[in-house]
């Protein structure tokens, strides 16, 4: 794919839905929360665009709400990982070797060996279902992987001749971590943080799935698949939608991210000419 | 044996090759010289049929099958390797690390269907034998992490001449190796040609080394071939004013008058550093390497006192801690009495007096940043915040020969020579006694080098700097320093007045060192200087 098509097509998708996660603050075709049984499973029509489900609620309204709690519990999950992880990676980078840098990075393996979603269940069992332990589950399984694109990313730049010129001017390892090392390697930052955010839709949908994520009547795609699954071959719509708006997020934040990489990596892009 | 007609090349409709023609006689070494950007490289990449994408070629290459650019990419394959090989310049990265060395001279041999696995692997044996690598000491399984660069440059050759082609193309071969391995590798191509009937075609940057081996030379200018011929008579007449400016440059001699007071400036005393090597089994101690093994020397105010010596000899591990950056782990190193300790505890006032410039004009520059910023970065130490930093910083530019306005921009707008001009005014900027120019012309073209030095020629008597010039090119050593440190094995084996030294060398490796480096014949430049 054309470098410029990739990322459009990527940027276009995720804009779509950040829109309608935008809109449904201010106004839903239907009040997600209503339930109107004279109109339930209804088909796709003019005044439902998208149809119901079986308690009459407008499915196009728990779509753009529900994308709302995606975004939200995907975006500080992240957040969580690039403000803990990148600088455990920067610290263990600037002490290369150290102590601190196999206690870093060995906490990070021992992060790494447990399989995250499986934890992320554990911890939500224990602190009870809500959004806000999924964000913390999923959101501590992001610190390990940006404390180790960090490092790595740093560590090429420590051996680079800017950085001793840095340390020949007096420079402390903080200064020239936050100076030189960081701005150098938000690039790997951003496409990192891309694929987590798209990895972090999964995960809160697949929490939800199992009734852990956001709890009713908040929407959730994840729990929107659940509850359509009894109804599966008599309603299908109800299970493809929700199943469709994961699918296609996720696709456009990983075609986003690739598109990104491709733009800021100054190799690739001369490469491609 | 090949012969370039009107050969010309665009790549993404810039004019890159015009017109090149060239014959590469057989047997006989033909020499291709330029600067960086001449047009060199993609001349033998266009014979070989390599291209880079978004180029179109025109013109003819023709070997005796017929013109190089009309065929296709599958018969191309067959004539890769097979008729004509090719060496580059970087040893380290032309092999494969996880190979070793006798597949990957075979593999060439197996692809062409010339032999089976077992004979090739012979084959194989027999050629790495031919370029210096024999069976007892080197055998087929060896990886090329075992093997010095400049035994790995000789596995590179052992693979491209595996098939007895008719052509080698040596883009560089030796830029990245030491002066005494230089010497080998040349000698040894000089020895394939003569013995295999072979034809050379050598790309470089260095005249004295095409002076030495080629028999024909063609000099390149921004994709144009200026001039050729035989290369004893195109050194002798040189018509073409680059040529002669080329020459020029390479044996320039900057302006520069000794200025060295009594006074010690650097002193170091008895300085020993080791680091830890790999562990030997899982309980075993790690083993201790000396890089450094009891240097001392002093460098007076004022003075340029070069350091030469071949990689891992130490002279940068010395570099290091004298800059603060590594600790010693004996003696002791003074700036104007004042001992230097490694680490952010060194005092800012020692830091500001002492400036380093590096090789890479590429990688010595944070790429986010103006040059404003990035000149001005040492002020960093400054305790107040100084409202004259921007005058100080465009005075720097101007010291250095660039324009104040170079400073909003970013680094990548300017050259390699211009990039060496911008850390020199990054280590000028906090009036420092002392700057250290760690091969900080190695990786120039000859013109833009003999620039710099006339630069730092001048800068030294406008400001009473002292230098430490640390190079593995004597001729650079010899044309700018007062006094010359010989370094061997972590150890300082010979010292004294330069001319000295390089007049009458003292130690054996000195004299090795000064035997191997390549030079152009004095008698051939007698009509230039008349």
């Amino acid at each position: 794919m054309r470098l410029g098509a990739q990322l459009w097509v990527g940027a276009g998708l995720t804009a779509v839905f950040l829109l309608a996660a935008l809109l449904s603050f201010a106004w839903t075709p239907h009040d997600v929360e209503a339930l109107n049984i004279a109109d339930r499973l209804k088909p796709m029509g003019a005044i439902y665009p998208l149809g119901t489900d079986h308690f009459g609620r407008d499915i196009l309204s728990m779509l753009m709400v529900g994308a709302r709690t995606s975004i939200a519990v995907a975006l500080v999950a992240v957040g969580i990982g690039i403000g803990i992880g990148v600088p455990l990676g920067l610290i263990a980078a600037a002490n290369r070797g150290s102590l601190l840098d196999e206690v870093v990075m060995r906490g990070n393996d021992l992060i790494f060996a447990f399989p995250s979603l499986v934890i992320a269940i554990l911890i939500t069992a224990v602190f009870g279902p809500s959004a806000l332990n999924a964000i913390l589950a999923i959101g501590i399984f992001n610190i390990p992987v940006f404390a180790r694109v960090t490092r790595g990313g740093a560590l090429s730049l420590w051996t680079l001749d800017y950085i001793l010129a840095a340390r020949v001017a007096g420079k402390g390892r903080l200064r020239i971590s936050l100076e030189h090392i960081l701005p150098n390697i938000t690039n790997l930052l951003i496409v990192q943080g891309t694929i987590q955010f798209s990895l972090g839709i999964l995960a809160e949908a697949a929490l939800s799935y199992v009734g852990l994520g956001a709890q009713p009547p908040t929407p959730s795609w994840g729990r929107m698949l659940a509850e359509a699954q009894t109804m599966i071959y008599t309603n299908p719509a109800l299970a493809i939608l929700p199943g469709l708006a994961i699918v296609a997020m996720v696709l456009g934040l990983n075609l986003m991210g690739d598109g990104l990489r491709d733009l800021l990596d100054p190799r690739v892009r001369r490469a491609r000419g | 044996m090949i012969r370039l007609e009107d050969l010309s090349v665009t790549i993404h409709g810039a004019p890159i090759l015009s017109e090149v023609s060239l014959d590469i006689a057989p047997g006989k070494v033909t020499g291709l010289v330029g600067e960086s950007g001449s047009g060199k490289s993609i001349t033998a990449l266009a014979m070989m049929g390599l291209l880079p994408h978004g180029s179109t070629a025109s013109g003819h290459a023709w070997l005796e099958e017929g013109d190089v650019l009309a065929k296709t990419e599958r018969e191309m394959c067959t004539l890769r390797g097979n008729r004509v090989g090719m060496i580059f310049q970087e040893p380290m990265t032309a092999l494969n690390p996880l190979k070793t060395i006798g597949d990957q001279v075979a593999e060439t041999l197996v692809i062409h269907g010339r032999a089976t696995k077992r004979e090739a692997l012979e084959i194989a044996r027999a050629r790495l034998a031919r370029v210096g690598l024999p069976e007892d000491r080197f055998p087929l399984g060896r990886y090329p992490h075992e093997l010095s660069g400049g035994q790995r440059q000789r596995v590179c050759i052992a693979m491209a001449v595996a098939l007895n082609p008719e052509l080698l193309i040596a883009d560089e071969p030796t830029t990245a190796l030491d002066v005494t391995t230089q010497a080998q590798i040349l000698d040894l191509l000089k020895r394939l040609v003569a013995e295999e009937g072979m034809s050379l075609l050598l790309i470089t940057h260095d005249l004295a080394v095409v002076s030495g081996l080629a028999d024909h030379v063609a000099v390149m200018q921004a994709g144009r071939i200026v001039e050729q011929g035989p290369t004893e008579a195109l050194f002798r007449s040189m018509a073409h004013p680059y040529t002669r400016k080329l020459f020029a440059a390479s044996s320039h001699q900057p302006a520069r008058v000794a200025q060295a007071e009594d006074v010690p400036l650097l002193t170091v005393e008895n300085a020993v550093r080791d680091y830890a090597t790999a562990r030997l089994g899982i309980f075993g101690q790690p083993g201790r390497f000396r890089a450094v093994n009891g240097v001392s020397f002093t460098l007076r105010r004022g003075e340029s006192l070069g350091l030469v010596g071949e990689s891992g000899c130490g002279k940068s591990t010395l570099t290091r801690a004298i800059l603060g950056l590594d600790a010693l782990q004996g003696g002791a190193i003074r700036l104007d009495g004042q001992e230097i300790h490694a680490g952010p505890h060194l005092d800012a006032t020692i830091r500001r007096r002492m400036q380093v410039v590096f090789q890479d004009p590429y990688g010595s520059f944070n790429p986010r940043w103006r040059v404003e910023r990035l000149v001005a970065e040492p002020f960093h130490l400054s305790p107040e915040h100084l409202p004259d930093r921007r005058d100080r910083v465009a005075r720097a530019l101007e010291d250095v020969g660039l324009e104040p306005e170079a400073m909003h921009r970013f680094i990548h707008e300017f050259s390699g020579g211009q990039r060496q001009r911008i850390a020199i005014a990054r280590a000028l900027i906090t009036n420092p006694d002392l700057i250290v120019l760690d091969e900080a012309v190695s990786a120039l073209d000859v013109r833009v080098r003999a620039q710099i030095l006339d630069l730092l020629a001048r800068l030294q008597e406008e400001h009473g700097l002292a230098y430490l010039f640390i190079s593995h090119d004597l001729s650079v050593v010899r044309s700018v320093t007062d006094r010359v440190m010989v370094m061997k094995g972590g150890e300082i084996v010979e010292e004294g007045p330069t001319e000295a030294v390089f007049a009458a060398p003292a130690h054996d490796y000195t004299k090795a060192l000064i035997a191997a480096t390549p030079r152009i014949p004095a008698d051939w430049q007698g009509e230039q200087n008349a």
